[in-house]
């Protein structure tokens, strides 16, 4: 009841202030933009039961093959081979497996908004589809930015305790490991967003993930052609080991942030400019 | 207030909505009919912003629905009843739309009371009947409490309770100087909600009139009048210029005439009436005449403006 006083009170307010700017209707309350389609997407993407299981998937995933890694550092290393590698380093490598899951959960934050129904009711809530998209955008970077680090995080603890002398890491492996997982996952989520928003279907951009993520990697390189050999280390998931592990081979952090960014500015832009203009 | 304005979507070279020219006005519920496929539901989706028009535009309070600057307090529109995720509480939908514009919270559990969900509102919406999600989508469009009210076919899988419940809501929203825009194909449901309806048939438009002036100008409304001179009486009306027939031994059918227009002619013939009475049409026949002229429409060619 003192919610709906209050909307009262604010929309005398609102009617005050737009007395004096013009014709345009009086609507009642604060004006929403860019922060409240955010937190729709936001309540969208968490209230539903799957997005938490997903998650929660991700991480046992990821535990179980930072442990796996990390124990066959030690069990090679016990043996004399030479095994030992920052435990950081292992972690990353685990997001090999949980990259699909985030891969997935970007995609279908808006593949499954088609093939539901709620595409309507977002559209009439946001009309604005830039916004919309866009806010969709953030909350998926910061989601995969999030889930990067986490990931890492708890991934390296795993692997530090089962490898132990040979996972042996520095506070920089760990700092640089967590921004190369967090930035690597952020830009994935957004490419996938936009393979989303492109083709508008699950099974269309899970495959499409699938031939990005493993495809392409394990495909490519079987060509013994000059160029593909060049191109094929300007894929993300090169770049984002690049990244994570401070490598300057086949190129430096700087070269892995430009090409994450530009796949996820070309795949995000096409997607953003086929939503804009496409009928819902 | 609604305004279209030569609205109009081709659908390759089908002409889906042609040159559409209404304005909905406020306090009223207008009923939006017409066959199916004749473009109710395109229309509705141009108005939301949803599809783009071929030509012409449709606005809300004078502007676009995209330029509103919160579109759910100001319109309230039930489009898609299998809106929202199976996976997601009903609650949880109505939060999430209660926050993209900003409005209290609060709201959710009031319109899940007023559309009767209740507690049901906090059930996924996955286990919802097809009556339940309807109610969903009512409480969605109320959210906002909006000026406007948009609704394509509210009454589908509602029970006969529901039924009654959506005719009086709509009712109130009007009364209380609400725009109500509702299509429907059930017309006696229309006729007990509607006072303006705008008629539509293969895009194009056949009637922007009161319920009123729909039902006097069908063929079925007509004065029934019984008295023990009909022939008398007959000849007098048909003088005064009014098509009569026949309808039983002593009574008549007169098309085109009020009570009073009858009952006049009849005293000043001096001729004795046994009844008078207006046989109203229902909607079912008006609509059925109106919509059955518009089969024999020829659908205007691409790039022919009418």
């Amino acid at each position: 009841m003192s919610g709906t006083k209050a909307t009262q009170v604010d929309s005398m307010k609102q009617a005050a202030r737009a007395g004096a700017g013009g014709a345009r209707t009086v609507e009642a309350g604060p004006r929403p933009g860019f922060r409240a389609a955010m937190a729709f997407e936001f309540t969208k993407l968490w209230a539903v039961r799957s997005t938490r299981t997903t998650l929660a998937v991700a991480l046992a995933a990821q535990l179980a093959m930072a442990w796996l890694i990390g124990f066959s550092a030690w069990a090679s290393g016990v043996n004399g081979y030479e095994s030992a590698m920052p435990a950081p380093f292992m972690a990353l490598a685990c997001l090999q497996l949980a990259q699909l899951i985030i891969a997935t959960l970007a995609a279908l934050a808006i593949t499954s908004e088609y093939s539901n129904g709620t595409i309507i009711s977002s559209l009439q809530a946001v009309p604005v589809r830039s916004r919309l998209l866009g806010a969709k955008a953030a909350v998926l970077g910061i989601v995969g930015l999030g889930s990067g680090v986490v990931l890492v995080g708890s991934g390296t603890l795993v692997a530090a305790l089962a490898a132990g002398t040979y996972g042996a890491f520095t506070v920089s492996d760990l700092l640089l490991a967590l921004a190369g997982g967090g930035a690597y996952l952020g830009m994935l989520a957004l490419v996938m967003l936009g393979i989303g928003a492109l083709l508008r279907s699950t099974a269309g951009a899970i495959t499409g993930a699938f031939v990005l993520l493993f495809g392409l990697p394990q495909l490519l390189p079987l060509f013994a052609v000059d160029w593909v050999q060049r191109v094929v280390v300007y894929l993300p998931t090169t770049a984002g080991q690049v990244l994570g592990t401070g490598a300057v081979e086949p190129y430096g952090s700087a070269t892995a942030i430009a090409v994450l960014v530009a796949w996820a500015g070309v795949l995000l832009g096409a997607g953003m400019w086929v939503f804009t203009r496409r009928d819902a | 207030m609604i305004t279209l304005e030569n609205l109009g979507m081709d659908f390759g070279s089908v002409r889906a909505v042609d040159s559409l020219s209404v304005t909905v006005a406020p306090g009223k519920v207008t009923g939006f009919l017409g066959p199916n496929g004749a473009g109710k539901t395109t229309t509705m989706r141009m108005l939301l912003g949803l599809d783009a028009p071929s030509s012409g535009r449709a606005l809300v309070n004078g502007v676009r629905y995209a330029q509103l600057a919160a579109p759910l307090r100001t319109v309230g529109a039930l489009l898609e009843p299998r809106t929202g995720h199976r996976g997601q509480r009903a609650d949880s939908h109505l939060r999430g739309l209660a926050r993209s514009n900003r409005i209290p919270v609060a709201r959710v559990d009031a319109v899940l009371q007023e559309v009767g969900l209740g507690e049901a509102g906090r059930r996924r919406i996955g286990t919802y009947s097809l009556g339940m999600r309807q109610r969903l989508g009512i409480a969605a469009a109320l959210l906002g409490e909006p000026e406007v009210l948009v609704f394509d076919e509210p009454v589908n899988g509602l029970d006969a309770d529901g039924v009654a419940w959506i005719r009086d809501l709509m009712r109130a929203k009007a009364a209380a100087g609400a725009t109500v825009f509702v299509s429907s194909h059930l017309m006696s449901e229309m006729q007990s909600t509607a006072d303006h309806l705008v008629v539509i048939g293969r895009g194009k438009l056949l009637a922007d009139q009161s319920m009123d002036a729909v039902l006097a100008a069908s063929a079925q409304t007509a004065v029934v009048v019984s008295s023990p001179q009909a022939g008398v009486l007959a000849a007098g009306l048909e003088r005064a210029g009014y098509l009569v027939a026949v309808a039983g031994p002593d009574s008549l059918r007169v098309t085109g005439a009020t009570t009073q227009e009858v009952g006049g002619v009849a005293h000043s013939l001096g001729v004795r009436i046994n009844e008078l009475g207006l046989r109203r049409a229902s909607l079912e026949q008006a609509y059925t005449e109106l919509t059955a002229q518009s089969l024999d429409y020829v659908p205007t060619r691409i790039g022919e403006e009418p």
